[in-house]
């Protein structure tokens, strides 16, 4: 099992429970490859065995990789990681994606070792891969070689091809020179005090396809341990190419974090490019690290780098421009032979040369009756000063069908200039080839030619359109959006509001009716009459209609209707709707008084004044016991 | 004398800076860029008129001519067998999108017809069953009329029980008009409004477009195949959601995530 803590064990069981769910019996299986650094060892000097095992997108992905070697062989390091590759070259992009487990193993005796397949789950099965046989050799005393890696890969490429253990870890000494201090690699603060892993991009802010050097550190205040496990960064938006020719083996340098001096150590550099647009993640590395002063397995993650991706802009951008074509490249062109017959061949060889992303197909000029057949790549390409370029050539045979002079064009490559900040076509000219007219072979028996072309399915179709007719673009809906909700929703509410009010106005116009007539307002009224009486010493008129207020007031305070009521009996009927004895007495009185002034054909203009007094009284406490 | 000659120069300068500005313009103008695509067409140099059209299509330019000769352009690098995987759904994507902005184009539709045939011609030479997808009854009766009909008939009914709450309270005829239409108009607004709501949404979320690979299959988000049937070739889709790099399409009923470069989609007017 891959020492790779248990969280990879769940996960490689997450993925298969997923893999079953998903309908696996309709999946292809994976494609297993086994592969091992060297056919012949050491004693003691490492070499790994590699598996891929990759599947087609959407399919069930395989997990849990394992290798049981000999007990001769043993498994010092290991790693896995997920694979992500991308294929272009048939036009349109295929991806496959997978795993890929390393392991790093050590032979303990000279032999001929046969290490069984290893294996990985997938689905409900366990697939194997194809057995490794390792000749090691007795230990010489000289330095044990690095694995080369393969300069150029697609994403998920190898990982970092880590000495195991660390280096200076098997002593547990510091390098024998003195390291020196790098002001470049200084922190502001250690995410912890005894060691940690970073990682840095040389660029947050890309266009697709461009460059970003991405490098690994390992910041350190201890003595320096073992490497026990390492999951590579997933990269899995980015094509990766390696810069490190030996990653882990540069010397440490030191590195200021937050006033504390620290040993940092490059482990891996590379080249990514952004495959698309977006702010892409780089992913964590992790590593477990055990030794120096670490008693137990210790694990350490990088941070996430995140580079916010672009496309090249699209003012400007020339016809035939490929996203990710970014760099800074030469076409040149070789034609031979120029002089053909018709229905012959010439060899076409483009070489393309510079730095970037150099593109992996090239748009070849195909026309009618010029045939271009799949190329033969050749290239060479690996880091130079950190950037990555070469060259690449594509020898392509071209069959010329028609005869005469036949112009084979130009084949251009536009790509974004990042250091010039704009397009540029990089063009070669392939000229005119002079073909020479053959009669096709005939049948002798049907008198036809051999190799007559199948029936076109496509005979009657129209014919291309040389100018742009006319066109008007269709209008905008009349109706769209808030507009149209707006329109159907206000017929029936303008109606239902105007119908709402036009009540709500009936109901205030019968309620103001209504109000006319209540007691509280007929009680004004009366006081008002008494008021213009008593001013022109009308004493019947004040005695009336002080007497209409008081039995208004009445009403409108207990319901009474107190003109049917005889005064003796009016202070017990009030009483018994809650009014107080003594104010029914004062009302008992004032009503007495108003007889009296009635009948009195001189009244005394005290007694009125009194008498009104009195009423006014009565008339407000019965309107306060009204609102009470 | 030095003088006039810094003039000359200056002017000089000016007069080429101009013109080559003009000139630059001009070239970026879709006009020409269609010219020389057309060109390229008419001369059978397929390659070049295929980048000059896709250009066209990048820099947003959208006309049914466009279309209707990028797709002639990708069925001729067809018929020179030099075609790339999914050419024939990019012929088909375009003659699609041809009739999508010119919906009376009568070539564009024999060509699509023809394209169309030729896929189910292929297919069937790998025994592969060509499949009979039907839209859901959603889009079938929201398919009945365009967005903006159902909007006007919704607005229709609106009116009638505008009209309907005026009358009903009214005595007489008036009264019994109102009682009838009161109800029928809510009735017709219950069914015409998400009719009308539904192609709107439809109209915002969605685009057409079509598959242009050999064939491809549903996932989940996740990119777990779903099984049924892989949509082919030159098939139209409904394209909803993007998501990175899935798109989710809905093909008749059957509806996923598809990786999005392997639908193209269609051109809006």
């Amino acid at each position: 099992m891959i020492r790779g803590g248990p969280w990879l064990g769940f996960a490689g069981a997450a993925v298969a429970s997923f893999a079953v769910a998903g309908g696996a019996l309709a999946a292809s299986p994976p494609r297993l490859s086994v592969q091992a650094s060297a056919t012949q060892v050491e004693v003691g000097e490492p070499f790994t065995v590699e598996l891929r095992a990759m599947v087609q997108q959407g399919d069930p992905q395989p997990a849990n990789a394992d290798i049981n070697p000999p007990r001769d062989l043993n498994v010092v390091g290991s790693s896995e990681s997920s694979q992500v590759i991308v294929d272009q070259t048939s036009g349109r992009a295929s991806v496959q994606v997978g795993l890929r487990a390393v392991w790093q193993l050590v032979a303990q005796r000279p032999g001929r070792f046969t290490i069984p397949a290893p294996t990985v789950q997938w689905t409900s099965r366990r697939l194997s891969g194809t057995p490794v046989t390792i000749e090691v050799v007795a230990a010489s005393g000289k330095p044990h070689r690095r694995q080369g890696s393969n300069p150029f890969l697609m994403p998920g490429g190898p990982g970092f091809n880590l000495p195991f253990p660390f280096p200076g870890g098997s002593q547990g000494e510091e390098p024998s020179s003195e390291p020196h201090a790098v002001p470049e690699l200084a922190l502001p603060s250690a995410p912890d005090a005894s060691i940690f892993v970073t990682t840095r991009v040389d660029k947050k802010s890309v266009v697709v396809g461009q460059q970003v050097s991405f490098s690994i550190h390992v910041y350190r205040r201890i003595r320096p341990p073992q490497i026990v496990s390492n999951h590579d960064a997933p990269l899995t938006d980015f094509l990766r190419v390696q810069l490190a020719k030996n990653p882990g083996t540069d010397q440490p340098v030191y590195a200021m974090v937050g006033g504390t001096r620290y040993v940092a150590e490059l482990i891996d550099q590379m080249a990514i490019f952004p495959l698309h647009a977006g702010d892409l993640h780089t992913g964590q590395v992790r590593f477990t690290f055990l030794g120096g002063t670490l008693r137990t397995p210790t694990e350490r993650a990088s941070e996430d780098q995140i580079i916010h991706v672009t496309e090249p802009p699209r003012a400007g951008r020339p016809a035939g421009y490929t996203l990710g074509d970014v760099g800074q490249f030469t076409l040149t062109a070789a034609v031979e032979p120029r002089r053909i017959e018709q229905g012959g061949e010439v060899a076409v060889s483009l070489r393309l040369a510079g730095t970037g992303n150099l593109p992996q197909s090239l748009r070849v000029p195909e026309r009618t009756g010029v045939e271009w057949l799949e190329p033969e790549k050749k290239e060479s390409i690996e880091p130079q000063g950190g950037v990555v370029g070469g060259w690449r050539t594509f020898g392509y045979v071209v069959r010329v069908k028609e005869s005469g002079s036949i112009d084979l064009g130009e084949v251009t490559l536009p790509f974004w200039d990042p250091a010039a900040g704009r397009y540029q076509v990089a063009r070669a000219v392939l000229g005119k080839v002079e073909v020479k007219p053959t009669m096709p072979a005939l049948d002798p028996v049907t008198r036809r030619p051999v190799d007559a072309a199948e029936p076109d399915p496509f005979v009657t179709l129209p014919g291309a359109r040389a100018a742009l007719g006319a066109y008007a673009p269709p209008r905008r809906p009349l109706l769209d959006g808030s507009m149209m909700w707006l329109f159907i929703a206000a017929p029936p509410l303008l109606v239902g509001a105007f119908s709402m009010s036009a009540g709500a106005a009936r109901r205030a116009r019968a309620r103001r009716e209504s109000a006319k007539d209540s007691p509280a307002v007929l009680v004004q009224k009366a006081l008002a009459d008494a008021d213009r009486a008593e001013a022109s010493g009308d004493g019947k008129a004040l005695a009336a209609a002080l007497e209409r207020a008081l039995h208004l007031a009445i009403e409108g305070a207990t319901g009474l209707k107190s003109r049917g009521v005889l005064v003796a009996d009016l202070p017990e009927e009030l009483a018994a709707r809650g009014l107080p004895a003594a104010l029914g007495d004062a009302i008992a009185s004032a009503f007495g008084a108003c007889d009296t002034v009635r009948f009195d054909p001189e009244p005394d203009p005290s007694m009125i004044r009194d008498l009104a007094a009195r009423v006014r009284a009565a008339v407000a406490d019965l309107g306060q016991r009204k609102a009470a | 004398m030095r003088a006039s000659a810094k003039w000359l120069a200056a002017t000089g300068l000016l007069v080429a800076m101009v013109l080559a500005v003009g000139t630059a313009a001009a070239d970026d103008r879709p006009e020409d860029l269609f010219g020389t695509a057309a060109t390229a067409l008419g001369h059978g140099e397929y390659a070049a008129a295929i980048d000059a059209f896709e250009a066209l299509a990048d820099q947003g330019f959208v006309h049914p001519d466009a279309s209707y000769d990028r797709g002639l352009a990708y069925v001729m690098r067809y018929r020179a067998h030099a075609d790339r995987a999914g050419d024939l759904g990019r012929a088909a994507a375009a003659f699609e999108e041809a009739l999508l902005l010119r919906p009376g184009d009568h070539d564009a539709d024999v060509a699509l017809d023809l394209v169309r045939a030729e896929v189910t011609r292929r297919r069937a030479r790998h025994t592969r069953d060509s499949i009979d997808v039907r839209p859901t009854l959603d889009r079938v009766v929201i398919g009945l009329a365009s967005e903006e009909t159902w909007g006007f008939a919704a607005l229709a009914m609106s009116l009638a029980l505008a009209l309907g709450m005026v009358l009903r309270p009214r005595g007489g005829r008036a009264h019994i008009a109102g009682s009838i239409l009161v109800p029928t108009a809510i009735v017709g607004l219950l069914v015409l409004s998400p009719l009308a709501f539904r192609a709107r949404a439809l109209r915002l979320s969605t685009r057409s477009g079509v598959v242009i690979a050999g064939e491809v299959r549903l996932t989940d988000d996740q990119g777990r195949a779903l099984g049924g049937e892989p949509v082919p070739e030159a098939a139209s889709v409904e394209v909803g959601e993007r998501r990175g790099a899935l798109a989710h399409v809905r093909w008749g009923s059957f509806e996923g995530w598809v990786p999005a470069a392997d639908v193209r989609v269609l051109g809006a007017p």
